[in-house]
C-alpha cells in the first residue's frame, strides 16, 4: 500500500497543531484588542449621550424643561416633577442639618471632644488613668478559679464547702496559688478584700467608660451626618441635573435616526450630536458583530480542530499504527498548508474593523428612515451582511441602494484588501478532517 | 494513685467495699473497714453518676458530718491532673486520726 507512514503523518499533525495554535493566539491577540477598542467607543458614546443631553437639557428650571420637551417629545421629563423633588429632598436636608445643629452633642462637639481638653475625652482619660493599676491587679489575679473562690466565699465564714469533697481541696490549691502572686497580703481573705473592691471598682469604671464613650460616638456620628448633609446639599442642583439628563439620554438612546428629524431641523449643532451619538451606537453594534462573526466563531472551530488533532496525534502514536499508512490524496488534503487563508482572513478583518472603528463622519448622516450608518462607515464598499443590524436594515428596506459620495475620502486600498478572497470565506479553513 | 497514697499512711484499702446505710447503699473504689476511711472516684464512665444521685450523695455526707466514716468524694470533672489529685488525697489524709 503506498502513502504516507505514521512518523510522518505524526510530524504532520504536530505542525499542525503548532500552526493551528498560533493562529488561535493571533486570533486572542485580536480579541483583546477588541476588549480595548470597545471600552474606548464606550467611553466616547458616554461622553457623547451626556454633552447631547447637557445641551438639550442645561438647567433644571421650567422654561429649560420645555425647550427639552419641545426638542425631544419626551414629555415624562415635565410631568415627574423633578424641580419639585429636587425641593423635596432640599426641605428635607434643611431640616435636618437644624436639628443636628441645636443637638447639644453637635453644636458643643469642640468642647466634648477636642484631642485633651474636650470633658468627655478627658473624663475618659482621667477614668483610664484610674482604672490602669486595678486593671493590673485584676490582670495578674487572672485564674480559672477566681471567680469561683471569690463566690463562694473562700477564706471568709461563709465558705461552706465539705473537706471531703475534692472541690474543697481544688479551692485550696487555686487560693494558696492566688496568694502566692500577691505576697504581701497574709491571707486568702485579705487578697479577697482586695480583689472584690477592684472586681467592684473596675465595674464602676467600665459602666461609666462605656457611656463616655457611646456620648463621644453619638457626637462623631452627629458630625459625620452634618458633613455628608452638607456635601448633599452643595450638590443637590448638579445631581438632580444630573438625573434628569440621565433620564433624557435612556430616551434618546430608544430612538430611531429619523426621529428627531423634524424636531432638530431648527438647531443643526443639536442634530450633528445627535447624529454623532446614533453613529457611536452603531459603531459599538458592528464591532461587536465583526468580533463575534471572524473572531469568536472561527476560534471555536479552532478550537474543535485542535482537539481532533490532539485525538489524532495519540491515536497515530499507538503501536498497532506502526505500519499505518495516510493515503495519499488525504494527506494531501489533510495537511495542506492554510497559513496564508488564516493571514487573509485576519488582515480583512482588520481592514474592516479599522475602517469602522476609526470612522468619525458622524456629521454626513442623514437624518432619514433608510439611512444606513454601515454604508456611511464603509462608503458602501465592504459587505456587512453578516452583521445583524445590516440584515434587519435591508429586511425593511429591500430596495435600498447607497449611493457614494463623490467627496469621500474612502480609502480605497482598504476596501480592495477587505473585499479580496471572499471566495475562500464560502469553504472552511479549518478543514482537519 | 489513690490506693497508694492511702496505703502509705496505714490503711488497708479494699477495693469494692459495698457501704450501707441510712439512704445509701453503695460499691466504693476504696475503703478501710477497720478505720472506716476511703475514696469514691465519681465517673461518667463507671455508671457512678446513676447510683451515686444527689440524693445518695446527701445521705453519704451527712453520715459523713455525723463522724460514721471518713470518705473523700471526687469528682473527675473537678480533677485537672494526677497531681493535683494526689495533693488534695495527701491533704484529705493528713486531717485523719493515724491508723
Amino acid at each position: 500500500m503506498t502513502g504516507h507512514g505514521h512518523y510522518e503523518v505524526q510530524r504532520c499533525l504536530r505542525e499542525q497543531l503548532a500552526q493551528l495554535e498560533g493562529e488561535v493566539a493571533q486570533l486572542d491577540r485580536l480579541l483583546a484588542e477588541h476588549a480595548q477598542r470597545i471600552k474606548e467607543v464606550d467611553a466616547a458614546e458616554t461622553q457623547a449621550g451626556a454633552e447631547l443631553a447637557a445641551a438639550m437639557l442645561p438647567a433644571l428650571t421650567p422654561e429649560a424643561i420645555e425647550q427639552a420637551v419641545r426638542l425631544t417629545g419626551y414629555a415624562p421629563l415635565r410631568q415627574n416633577d423633578l424641580i419639585a423633588a429636587r425641593e423635596r429632598e432640599r426641605a428635607t436636608l434643611q431640616t435636618r442639618l437644624g436639628e443636628i445643629e441645636a443637638e447639644p452633642r453637635y453644636r458643643d462637639r469642640e468642647l466634648l471632644r477636642a484631642p485633651r481638653i474636650g470633658s468627655l475625652v478627658r473624663e475618659v482619660d482621667e477614668l483610664e488613668e484610674f482604672r490602669a493599676p486595678l486593671l493590673q491587679v485584676w490582670t495578674l489575679s487572672a485564674h480559672p478559679r477566681r471567680d469561683r473562690l471569690l463566690q463562694v466565699g473562700y477564706g471568709t465564714d461563709k465558705y461552706s464547702v465539705g473537706w471531703w469533697r475534692m472541690s474543697y481541696y481544688g479551692d485550696w490549691k487555686a487560693g494558696d496559688e492566688l496568694l502566692a502572686r500577691f505576697p504581701k497580703h497574709g491571707s486568702f481573705a485579705a487578697l479577697r478584700a482586695e480583689l472584690v473592691s477592684t472586681r467592684d471598682t473596675l465595674a464602676v469604671y467600665d459602666t461609666r467608660l462605656a457611656e463616655l464613650r457611646e456620648q463621644i460616638a453619638i457626637s462623631e456620628a452627629l458630625e459625620r451626618e452634618h458633613g455628608e448633609r452638607t456635601d448633599a446639599l452643595a450638590s443637590l442642583e448638579a445631581r438632580h441635573l444630573e438625573a434628569a439628563q440621565r433620564l433624557l439620554w435612556g430616551y434618546l438612546r430608544s430612538l430611531g435616526m429619523a426621529d428627531l428629524a423634524d424636531r432638530l431641523a431648527a438647531t443643526p449643532d443639536l442634530a450633528i450630536m445627535y447624529k454623532r451619538l446614533k453613529g457611536m451606537e452603531a459603531k459599538r453594534e458592528y464591532l461587536e458583530g465583526l468580533a463575534n462573526e471572524q473572531l469568536k466563531k472561527p476560534r471555536q472551530e479552532l478550537a474543535a480542530a485542535i482537539q481532533k488533532v490532539r485525538r489524532d496525534i495519540v491515536k497515530w502514536g499507538r503501536p498497532k499504527m506502526a505500519w499505518q499508512n495516510m493515503p495519499g490524496e488525504q494527506f494531501e488534503r489533510r495537511f495542506q498548508d492554510r497559513s496564508e487563508r488564516y493571514r487573509k482572513r485576519r488582515e480583512r478583518y482588520q481592514q474592516t474593523y479599522h475602517t469602522v472603528y476609526a470612522f468619525d463622519g458622524y456629521h454626513r448622516a442623514s437624518l432619514v428612515d433608510d439611512f444606513l450608518w454601515w454604508d456611511l462607515m464603509t462608503d458602501g464598499r465592504l459587505d456587512g451582511d453578516f452583521l445583524p443590524g445590516v440584515q434587519e436594515f435591508y429586511s425593511r428596506h429591500p430596495d435600498h441602494r447607497y449611493e457614494r459620495d463623490p467627496l469621500s475620502s474612502f480609502d480605497d486600498s482598504a476596501a480592495a484588501a477587505a473585499t479580496s478572497d471572499d471566495s475562500s470565506r464560502a469553504s472552511s479553513l479549518l478543514d482537519a478532517s | 494513685m489513690l490506693e497508694r497514697c492511702f496505703s502509705a499512711a496505714g490503711f488497708h484499702i479494699e477495693h469494692g467495699f459495698k457501704l450501707v446505710g441510712a439512704g445509701f447503699e453503695v460499691v466504693l473504689d476504696g475503703y478501710d473497714p477497720a478505720h472506716r476511711v476511703g475514696y469514691e472516684y465519681l465517673t461518667t464512665e463507671a455508671g457512678d453518676r446513676v447510683e451515686l444521685t444527689p440524693a445518695v450523695i446527701a445521705a453519704l455526707e451527712a453520715a459523713i458530718e455525723r463522724g460514721d466514716f471518713h470518705l473523700l468524694l471526687i469528682d473527675e470533672l473537678e480533677v485537672a491532673d494526677e497531681a493535683e489529685l494526689e495533693l488534695a488525697a495527701q491533704r484529705f489524709i493528713a486531717r485523719l486520726p493515724r491508723p
